[in-house]
């Protein structure tokens, strides 16, 4: 009897317990973007050489910055299974702010700190509306998209607002070749993967997003724990918009347009899903440099601006297709072994 | 011994999961103007076996039959050939009118093909009369009650192209006078010819009302036959066996002695289902509540858990009469929820996250190192002999009997002085089982405290010192531990 199964089963070979589960599931989501970033990049550098420049490299982290510190943000929300879509006019909010307040001659430190407090403070409100009153997060913030726009459009009658002067420093500074934002968002980055990765607040997230019953029903703080995590997201949205005023020497009204579906797509990208529970700080971060990569590569490669929409959504749903499937194989295996 | 042909039959039918084998062997025939019980305890396997016969499941060994011809079953030809199932779960969208619940699979149409909701509300009233519910079609679903929505699903069961209804537990939340109703219209189907499969682990009904019966225990079928040649003790028997491994005397073992109460409900009420209700759970003993679904036993668990606040009276949580559940969580109240997987666990999410997920929820230490952590987890796990590859992997690929052993190991972990377990061993196999009951015996031996909501008899005959019956919202009354036999729990929970 047991030597006849032994005949006919393929001999077992011990797997290598090298890789951890969850290094390997990371390695799904981190590795095709991975090959995206380095295929990306040789192909623009074939055809154009000063693609991987210094100076080049040093212009697509400015660039990408912003998105950046909003990535960081917004991966605590969805990880948290919740969902901030008013992040892109609470940019456009906070640049107007910000250049109001210099204009008429505030300290730099003053408008940043107004600016980071109003952001702030929508995400206490979002934070607070979303789970004491059970509003859906994803209705809640697309209203709070469309009064946050009008809201910045008023103030600033429309136009961009000049600085006449004030935060030159995000312009001039340079630390080890990298730049004010790119420093920022460094800083925002590292700060944001420790406060997720490394301790029991970033794990209350994981869970409430993986199953917020569970999660109240075994004494997890689940008020508190969305409340700040909207509040914390809010507050970063409040220092890209004085980065974006900054860069631009202008109070945009118009600055963080269409931010809040790129941050989303950057974050998806990086193997975060809007159910909640997943996601990871690395991540994020290679899905915005992903996007910024692309961007940068279509300017060198001459395609005309009217194609980088399509790209950009092309890439989203191959990526997300490729993903989804692969996990869809995975999870199958996963109940047929146990 | 019948004449005609069964109108759905299976033949040895076997069907295994991942970690259980769920179905060895199963056969039973349902004929038209019949009912057939289906008996067994719950995880028995009646509702695998449900889903085989509609299709939802495919089975792995042995025949269906329909009319005598063998078939495939998948969940659109079992609709086509009649077979109709009401689920104990009730299937009902709740914002929408009766009306349009009874016509749910198949909205009627009228005058050029369009649904309008004149239309249905007539085409709904016809079945709706036929099953003798007197209900209003354009109500909306919510306003109904249980027994009401009972109704409305069988006249959505019995359109004319029914052949044979599988009805899950319909009493399950019913009162008596709602169920003597409930017979007399299941009385009106089977004798208009349709075969009836009837699940319930109520043996009165099923004396009362059923022509065959079958016996299922632990996945096989143990018994059956025609129910005028068979006595109550002799199903009894058959359901839960003369020599089964989960007995009082193995695993009670005394040693129990009652201390200090831990939680108390002074006249406690939650809404209508909760009413007036108070007892103490002590130290040092395993109390068990039950009582039919419905009861309001669950309201009752969420309130000892600190998760839900009476609407009057109080709950006193170790001392404390206004906790949150984060606060009696910090006090140390474990809490294993009935729904394993709506509230209990973090499936997609690893056996170390689901393990610390109290630990990380309640502790004052703000940073969190992953490697001390997968140590700590994979130690909790090893102290209740968790079966798993790796703690690290996700959770949901362990088995039901050791996901349920990883939420226990999340309150050992943090040291919960109290357990509060609703359904331990809800789809938990017999092994696992035995290890659970052994570790609710030892934490109240050493002085803790467990109580237990559970609706299975034989889980409150093994560990109980005291049961307390609930019915309608009210404790009915208190049996000993050692004296709570199958017959006195059924009895009070049905008032008689």
């Amino acid at each position: 009897m047991q030597t006849t199964e032994m005949a006919t089963a393929r001999p077992r070979v011990a797997a290598p317990r090298l890789l951890t589960p969850a290094i390997r599931e990371h390695l799904y989501v981190y590795l095709p973007l991975v090959v995206i970033l380095i295929g990306l990049s040789v192909i623009a550098a074939s055809s154009n050489a000063a693609f991987l420049s210094g100076s080049n490299i040093e212009r697509m982290l400015v660039a990408s910055s912003v998105l950046g510190i909003l990535a960081v943000g917004q991966t605590f929300l969805l990880v948290g299974g919740q969902l901030d879509l008013s992040v892109g006019s609470l940019v456009s909010l906070g640049s107007v702010i910000t250049a109001k307040l210099l204009v008429g001659n505030v300290p730099d430190i003053v408008a940043v700190l107004v600016s980071v407090a109003v952001g702030a403070g929508a995400g206490i409100v979002w934070g607070l509306l979303v789970s004491l009153l059970r509003v859906p997060p994803f209705i809640l913030t697309l209203g709070g998209l469309a009064v946050f726009a009008s809201i910045a459009l008023t103030l600033a009658k429309s136009t961009p607002i000049a600085l006449p002067t004030g935060l030159e420093w995000l312009q001039s500074g340079s630390l080890l070749g990298l730049r004010t934002p790119t420093l920022i968002w460094l800083l925002c980055l590292v700060a944001g993967g420790v406060l997720l990765h490394f301790t029991r607040f970033g794990r209350n997230v994981y869970a409430l997003g993986a199953n917020e019953e569970a999660a109240f029903l075994s004494g997890v703080a689940t008020t508190r724990t969305k409340v700040l995590i909207f509040l914390l997201n809010g507050a970063l949205a409040g220092l890209a918009a004085v980065i974006i005023t900054g860069r631009v020497s202008a109070g945009d009204p118009r600055a963080g347009v269409g931010l809040e579906l790129m941050v989303i797509a950057a974050i998806v990208l990086g193997g975060a899903s809007l159910a909640g529970g997943r996601g990871s700080m690395i991540g994020s971060t290679l899905g915005v440099l992903v996007l910024g990569v692309v961007a940068s590569a279509l300017t060198f490669l001459n395609v005309p601006d009217s194609y980088d929409q399509f790209v950009f959504g092309g890439i989203l749903i191959v990526a997300v297709s490729v993903t989804a499937a692969a996990e869809f194989r995975r999870r199958r295996k996963v109940r047929l072994r146990a | 011994m019948h004449a005609t042909l069964a109108t759905l039959e299976l033949r040895k039918v076997q069907k295994s999961f991942p970690s259980v084998r769920a179905l060895k062997d199963v056969s039973l025939a349902a004929y038209p103007g019949r009912v057939h019980a289906l008996l067994g305890e719950n995880g028995a396997g009646k509702s695998t076996l449900i889903k085989v016969a509609s299709g939802a499941l495919q089975p792995d060994g042995g025949e269906i039959l329909l009319n005598g011809a063998p078939v495939r079953l998948t969940p659109r030809t079992a609709k086509s050939a009649g077979i109709r199932v009401l689920h104990q779960e009730r299937q009902i969208a709740l914002t929408r009118s009766v009306a349009e619940n009874v016509l749910l699979d198949r909205p009627t149409r009228g005058r050029f093909g369009l649904v309008t909701a004149g239309g249905l509300a007539r085409a709904a009233g016809e079945r709706l009369a036929r099953v003798g519910a007197d209900l209003d079609p354009h109500a909306p679903a919510w306003t109904l009650t249980v027994a009401q929505m009972q109704l409305l699903e069988l006249a959505r069961a019995v359109s004319d192209d029914a052949t044979c209804i599988i009805m899950d537990e319909p009493t399950a939340s019913l009162h008596r006078a709602e169920i003597e109703r409930l017979f007399t219209v299941v009385r009106q189907v089977r004798d208009s010819g349709i075969a009836v499969v009837y699940i319930s682990h109520h043996l009165d009904e099923v004396m009362e009302l059923a022509d065959d019966y079958t016996v299922l225990r632990d996945g096989s079928e143990v018994a059956s036959g025609l129910v005028s040649e068979v006595t109550t003790a002799r199903l009894v028997s058959h359901m839960f066996g003369d020599e089964v491994s989960l007995r009082r005397e193995d695993v009670h073992e005394g040693g129990t002695r009652p201390g200090d109460v831990v939680i108390e409900l002074d006249r406690a009420s939650f809404g209508g289902a909760v009413r007036s209700v108070s007892l103490a759970a002590r130290r040092g003993e395993v109390l068990a509540v039950t009582g039919a679904v419905g009861c309001g036993s669950r309201e009752v668990a969420h309130l000892m858990s600190g998760a839900i606040k009476p609407t009057s009276g109080t709950v006193r949580i170790l001392g404390s009469g206004r906790g949150s559940r984060r606060a009696a969580a910090r006090a140390g109240v474990g809490f294993l929820p009935a729904d394993r997987k709506r509230e209990g666990l973090l499936l997609d999410r690893s056996i170390v996250d689901n393990a610390l997920l109290a630990e990380n929820g309640i502790t004052r230490r703000p940073l969190f190192h992953p490697l001390s952590a997968t140590r700590r987890a994979a130690d909790a796990c090893r102290r209740l002999a968790v079966k798993l590859s790796d703690v690290r992997s996700p959770i949901r690929g362990l088995s039901g009997g050791n996901q349920q052993k990883v939420i226990l190991a999340r309150w050992l972990r943090v040291g919960s002085e109290v357990l509060i377990l609703d359904e331990p061993t809800a789809g938990v196999d017999i092994p696992s089982k035995s290890e659970i009951y052994r570790l609710i015996r030892q934490h109240a031996v050493e002085g803790r405290a467990v109580v237990l909501f559970s609706t299975e008899y034989q889980e409150i005959r093994c560990v109980a010192d005291r049961v307390l019956v609930m019915r309608d919202g009210r404790i009915a009354g208190e049996i000993e531990g050692e004296n709570a036999t199958e017959h006195r729990i059924f009895e009070m929970e049905l008032g008689a």
